[in-house]
């Protein structure tokens, strides 16, 4: 079918007549604004083809302002290879003509064949309404409408049924869909959706469950009850052989006979304990007495001991006195012999010095001649000298002075010390009013005495006592003591000095001087070597000395010849003085010894009268204690044979053990009754609980309880049945129905796969039982298959694909050799770029076979579908 | 002296296999058997009954049963013997002692609850009863019956319940043993056993009387009582069967291989009335057509029985290209039914493809009749 020429009148926008013509067979592309006036040509084809010219309710037809319209419309086109005319005029004059050919119809008659034509249903009354638009629904595409399609198609479901090559009625089932909405809804009674059971048999699955718990309870309460039956015969076996054999008593029997062994026993305890106790005092008693024999005889032993001790003293005093006489004897007798020896040394020593006297005077002699001559000379010098010498002749400090001042004050400080640290110490106490003269001192009170010499010290009344110092040494150093004090004042007179530092300065001074006089004694010296005065006092000295030596020539008593010579004496002397002294140490350590022996006598005598007195106390008591101890041996001797007895008795019959035998022979028989009471209790109580139990005839009621089971669950088995019988029914029906269904659909499906490759390529439609898009299915790569269905698309993809199914439901009418026209009224304008690209492509493809007409206020966009666009509005032609 | 012998009177049984209506009435059968056997005792004019073991089918029925079944005894006046057997097994507290409780035993009814001979003097004859007193045994109880010592003259009657040995088929109650020789070894005139249900006589002297009320599918003659009289202590038992049953229990095979095995079938069946309890073991193959005609026989049959009992599922369902057309099934359902058919070949799909074409059918037909 094309349309080849458009006459209107008085249409809506287009007050003047407006003539649209050259239309082309294939697409036919009007542009213009809005509001230009592209939607009434829309309207004009639709009211020319499916409105009734007598219809009232066209008014939106006509010309806005116009007094009386009457809209009217004239469409030129081919059908058939047939050139044909429709003209409709509305409102003010109504008439419809269709020329088709050669043929002329005119009225109601015209508008029928245009309704069979184009496969829409005439409104009876009224304007046209969308459920009987027909195929003009699904390919006019009003504006803003291009996503809706499902309606459409369903409203022209019949239509494009019987487009298609075969129809359900030559291949389905006259009873097909009655059958299969009955076993649907018999499922349905049995299961829910979701395959659940539902209603009665849901009801039965129920009690079933419930009657199997009860079941098992039941049999849980008959297992007890028989557990209970038996438990209850074993106690009753067991009571009555309890009653038979009482075996209570035989343990009471038991633990009395114990308690008789365990009463001896504990006799036998006691007495031993009586015995130990005894013995215990018996032995302490027997230590007592064994104590004081002992302590006898120690005082025995002891004093027979001291006894010996003093007989050893007495002896050694004996021998010490007679010791300590011939001691006093030697003694005095060595003391004699070291007078001799001194007397001897003495005369040596006389003899000695005379001889000497003599060799002197003659010396003296010699010399007295020879100085007399030098002293001549000297004094010549000496004069010379006498100038500087004056002072240096006045001092007599010399340098060896200086040195000996030195060693002498060493020499008494050192023996200070010693005669210190050796001197004899006398301490005295006097009687008060008593003095005592010690040498030249009087003493009174109590004091110290350092004895360095003999000293005789004289008690007014009392007499006089020499004290002399043991030691020799002693008065030697006394003595040596003050001739060195003696000595060192001297020394110091000597030099005109009174102490030692003064001295010391003075010889710093003559030092100075002598250098100054050294030349000038040279020559003295040399004549007079120890100086003229010197000299001259040499010579006067020489000549004194002469002559006391003559002088003692002539007192001298005649010399007699000493025995012997002065080393000789000497040495006799002091070997005498040693024997001496050795007399007086042996004398001294005799006489203490003896002093020692009175003593330790004294302390033994008493010692001995202690002892003494202790034996002699007790000279009665020692034999008793002797009976005595001998009956308490005897006593602690039966004793232990009386313990030993018991003890064994006591290991035979330990009271501990038959204590416990005791006492596990009563608990026994207490168990055995109690357990004998306590069974014939739980006889009681497991025969009460049986007898009601019992009553409730708990395997008759299970019987039963099972008839029932086992009859609902034949009941369920058989809806069981049913249920599968009527599903697998259900998917059969559903399953060669769907089958059948597509391939009915395939010459459609065929067609929209052809668009939808230009769309999507590996996209699929699924086209539901109407033919309407059902389900896309889409490849996303690595995603899989996405599946949507066609209500869920975007409003864009939605236009697009209701726009393909549009072109393939035009292919499948083309193919049954219906007309076709496809009215595309502002479409896809909310397309992106690629898939309006894919769609013109698509709608270029479709109008190769179908004429279209597409209206837009878009011109731009479809400026490359190679055809003039025509411009709605003021200069349209 | 004459008197009844029966055993395993099983009061308290169910029957789950049955509708609860049937299974209701089958159990009040067992103990309107027992009044029967009391009036069947006085027309006899026996002097004694024994019952030897199982009179109850488990310790705890309820108390009513109990006195339901000492209340149909009481029609015989006349001593009665009652042992327990392995189902009521004289234990400690048992369906006995609960009896007694009750105090429906009378002092003609005797129960035989210990391994004691009684006396019953005034009809010349000891009992020698060997009751369970266990659930289960091992050991031979009769043998105490071979050390009771009875008074010259008495007729000495052992009652015993369990399995004779080497006589009855293997694995039958192998425990509760009975020494095949024990009319010998014990002296006894007769040895009245229980047990077996079918009534059998192992010897002159001993027999099984079986249980006087079928409850099951075993065709060993059961639902009988003995009549049994001995002149004198010594004398070979005459014995004597007696019909006391209710219920008949038939158990069929059939194997449909043509539709008029169903028609033969419904036919057979038909001959049967109340007194029959049925059950069918259905198999092989049938079209829909010959099911719906086996499905109005057996409800016509189950109505004319007293228990029906059956099974359809091993039953195939393959329909011809006759039910086919007759179902009018065109199109995509007649390749459903080519579909189900095929399926119900495989043993794993048979019943659901099976009940699914039944359902088919149903659908079609009534969619025919409503059109």
């Amino acid at each position: 079918m094309q349309i080849q020429r458009l006459e209107m009148e008085q249409i809506r926008r287009f007050r003047e007549p407006l003539i649209i013509e050259n239309l082309e067979p294939g697409l036919n592309l009007f542009t213009g604004p809005n509001e230009a006036g592209k939607s009434s040509i829309v309207r004009a084809i639709r009211a020319a083809f499916l409105e009734r010219s007598r219809s009232n309710k066209v008014e939106d037809l006509a010309t806005w302002g116009v007094h009386n319209p009457a809209p009217s419309i004239k469409i030129h086109f081919r059908w058939n290879d047939q050139p044909c005319i429709l003209e409709k005029q509305f409102l003010a004059k109504k008439s419809c003509s269709l020329k088709i050919g050669d043929e002329t119809l005119t009225g109601e008659d015209a508008e029928d064949r245009l309704a069979k034509l184009l496969g829409f249903t005439l409104a009876a009354k009224g304007g046209i309404r969308d459920e009987h638009l027909g195929v003009p629904g699904v390919l006019w595409i009003e504006q803003g409408k291009g996503h809706e399609l499902e309606e459409a198609v369903r409203a022209s479901a019949d239509h494009l049924r019987s487009a298609l090559p075969q129809s359900m009625e030559s291949l389905g089932s006259r009873h097909g869909d009655a059958v299969a909405s009955t076993v649907a809804r018999q499922l349905g009674e049995l299961l829910t959706a979701s395959g659940k059971p539902r209603g009665d048999y849901s009801t039965l699955l129920g009690a079933i469950s419930a009657l199997q718990n009860d079941i098992t309870e039941t049999r849980g309460l008959i297992a007890t009850y028989r557990e209970q039956v038996d438990e209850l015969g074993f106690l009753r076996a067991a009571h009555h052989q309890d009653i038979q054999n009482k075996p209570w008593m035989q343990l009471r029997a038991q633990a009395e006979a114990v308690q008789g062994r365990l009463k001896a026993a504990l006799e036998c305890a006691t007495e031993l304990q009586t015995l130990e106790t005894a013995m215990t005092m018996l032995r302490s008693q027997s230590e007592l007495l064994v104590n004081n024999q002992k302590q006898r005889k120690a005082a025995e032993h002891e004093a027979a001991e001291i006894a010996k001790g003093l007989d050893r003293c007495k002896t050694a005093a004996e021998a010490t006195g007679l010791r300590l006489e011939a001691l006093r004897e030697a003694e005095k007798a060595a003391k004699a012999a070291w007078e001799t020896a001194r007397e001897q040394e003495r005369q040596a020593r006389q003899a000695q010095k005379l001889r000497a006297q003599n060799q002197e005077t003659l010396d003296l002699k010699a010399s007295l001649a020879k100085n007399q001559k030098a002293l001549e000379q000297a004094r010549q010098c000496a004069a010379r000298l006498s100038a500087t010498s004056t002072w240096l002749s006045r001092q007599r400090l010399e340098e060896p002075d200086l040195v000996q001042l030195r060693a002498l004050d060493q020499q008494i400080r050192e023996n200070q010390i010693r005669l210190e640290r050796i001197a004899t110490k006398m301490h005295y106490r006097l009687e008060p009013g008593v003095q005592m003269h010690i040498g030249s001192e009087s003493v009174a009170g109590m004091g110290e005495w350092s004895i360095n010499r003999s000293v005789q010290l004289r008690i007014p009344g009392v007499g006089t006592l020499q004290l002399s110092p043991g030691e020799d040494a002693l008065s030697d150093l006394d003595q040596k003591q003050a001739a060195l004090q003696h000595e060192m004042g001297m020394k110091l007179a000597e030099c005109h000095l009174e102490s030692l530092p003064e001295a010391e300065i003075l010889w710093a001074a003559i030092q100075r001087d002598r250098a100054q006089m050294e030349q000038d004694s040279f020559m003295v010296k040399s004549l007079a070597p120890e100086g003229v005065e010197a000299l001259a006092r040499l010579i006067a000295d020489a000549q004194a000395r002469l002559s006391s030596l003559e002088q003692a020539f002539s007192t001298m008593p005649a010399a007699t010849t000493p025995i012997l010579s002065l080393d000789e004496a000497r040495e006799a002397r002091e070997m005498a003085e040693q024997h001496w002294r050795l007399q007086t140490e042996l004398l001294h350590a005799a006489e203490t010894k003896q002093a020692g022996l009175t003593t330790e006598m004294q302390m033994l005598q008493a010692n001995h009268a202690k002892q003494q007195a202790l034996i002699q106390e007790t000279d009665l008591l020692f034999p008793q204690w002797i009976e005595q101890s001998r009956i308490l041996e005897i006593q602690q001797g039966d004793n232990l044979l009386q313990q030993n007895r018991l003890r064994e008795q006591l290991t035979r019959e330990d009271p501990e053990m038959l204590q416990q035998d005791a006492d596990r022979y009563t608990k026994s028989a207490q168990v055995a009754e109690d357990k004998h009471r306590e069974r014939a209790e739980r006889m009681g109580r497991l025969e009460a609980q049986l007898e009601t139990s019992g009553a409730q005839g708990l395997e008759e009621r299970l019987a039963e309880k099972e008839s029932d089971l086992a009859a609902k669950e034949r009941r369920a088995q058989r809806l069981n049945i049913r249920a599968q019988g009527l599903g697998l029914l259900s998917s059969l029906i559903e399953g060669h129905r769907d089958a059948l269904l597509q391939k009915l659909q395939a010459p459609l499906q065929a067609r929209v796969d052809h668009y939808l490759r230009l769309w999507s390529p590996g996209a699929r439609l699924k086209l539901g039982a109407e033919l309407e898009p059902f389900e896309i299915n889409r490849e996303r790569g690595l995603l899989g298959v996405e599946s949507a269905a066609f209500s869920a698309l975007s409003f864009g993809a939605r236009e697009q694909v209701a726009l393909l199914m549009r072109l393939a439901y035009a292919d499948v009418l083309k193919e049954a050799q219906r007309p076709t026209l496809i009215i595309l009224d502002d479409v896809l304008a909310h397309s992106d770029t690629i898939r309006l690209d894919a769609m013109k492509r698509i709608l270029n493809d479709a109008a190769k076979r179908h004429q279209i007409l597409l209206l837009t206020c878009h011109e731009e966009d479809w400026a490359d579908m190679g055809v003039p666009a025509r411009t709605v509005g003021y200069c349209l032609y | 002296m004459r008197f009844l012998h029966t055993a395993d009177w099983q009061i308290g049984r169910t029957y789950a296999f049955f509708e609860p209506d049937d299974a209701a009435i089958l159990a009040e059968a067992r103990t309107t058997t027992v009044e029967r056997i009391a009036a069947l005792a006085n027309t006899e004019q026996v002097d004694l009954v024994i019952v030897a073991g199982d009179v109850f089918d488990t310790q705890t029925v309820t108390d009513r049963t109990i006195r339901r079944l000492f209340l149909a005894m009481q029609a015989f006046t006349g001593p009665w013997c009652l042992l327990s057997g392995n189902h009521d097994a004289a234990l400690s507290e048992s369906v006995w002692t609960r009896a007694q409780r009750l105090g429906v035993v009378n002092a003609n009814m005797h129960l035989l609850l210990r391994p004691e001979p009684l006396f019953l003097s005034d009809v010349g004859v000891a009992i020698l009863p060997a009751p369970l007193t266990q659930r289960q045994t091992a050991e031979d109880l009769t043998a105490a019956l071979d050390g009771m010592s009875t008074p010259p003259g008495l007729i000495r009657i052992g009652v015993g319940h369990g399995a004779v040995q080497g006589v009855l088929p293997e694995g039958i109650d192998s425990s509760n043993p009975i020494a095949s020789d024990r009319t010998e070894t014990a002296q006894l005139d007769y040895l009245a056993l229980g047990d077996w249900h079918g009534c059998k006589e192992i010897n002159a002297r001993t027999w099984y009387s079986g249980t006087p009320e079928p409850e099951r599918y075993v065709d060993n003659d059961p639902g009988q009582v003995l009549v049994v009289e001995i002149t004198s202590s010594g004398m070979v038992p005459l014995v004597e069967q007696r019909r006391v049953g209710q219920f008949q229990w038939v158990r069929w095979e059939q194997e449909f291989r043509v539709s008029e095995d169903v028609d033969s079938l419904i036919e057979k069946l038909s001959a049967l009335d109340g007194r029959f309890v049925v059950r069918l073991d259905l198999t092989g193959v049938l079209d829909i057509n010959a099911r719906h005609r086996l499905l109005d026989g057996l409800a016509a049959v189950s109505a004319q029985v007293r228990a029906l009992e059956y099974d359809l599922s091993d039953i195939r369902l393959q329909p011809t290209d006759a039910d086919i057309a007759s179902m009018q099934a065109d199109g995509y359902l007649s390749d459903v039914i080519g579909e189900l058919r095929d399926r119900s070949a495989l043993p794993d799909q048979k019943v659901a493809s099976t009940e699914a074409l039944v359902i088919l059918a149903d659908i079609l037909q009534s969619q025919q009749g409503a059109a």
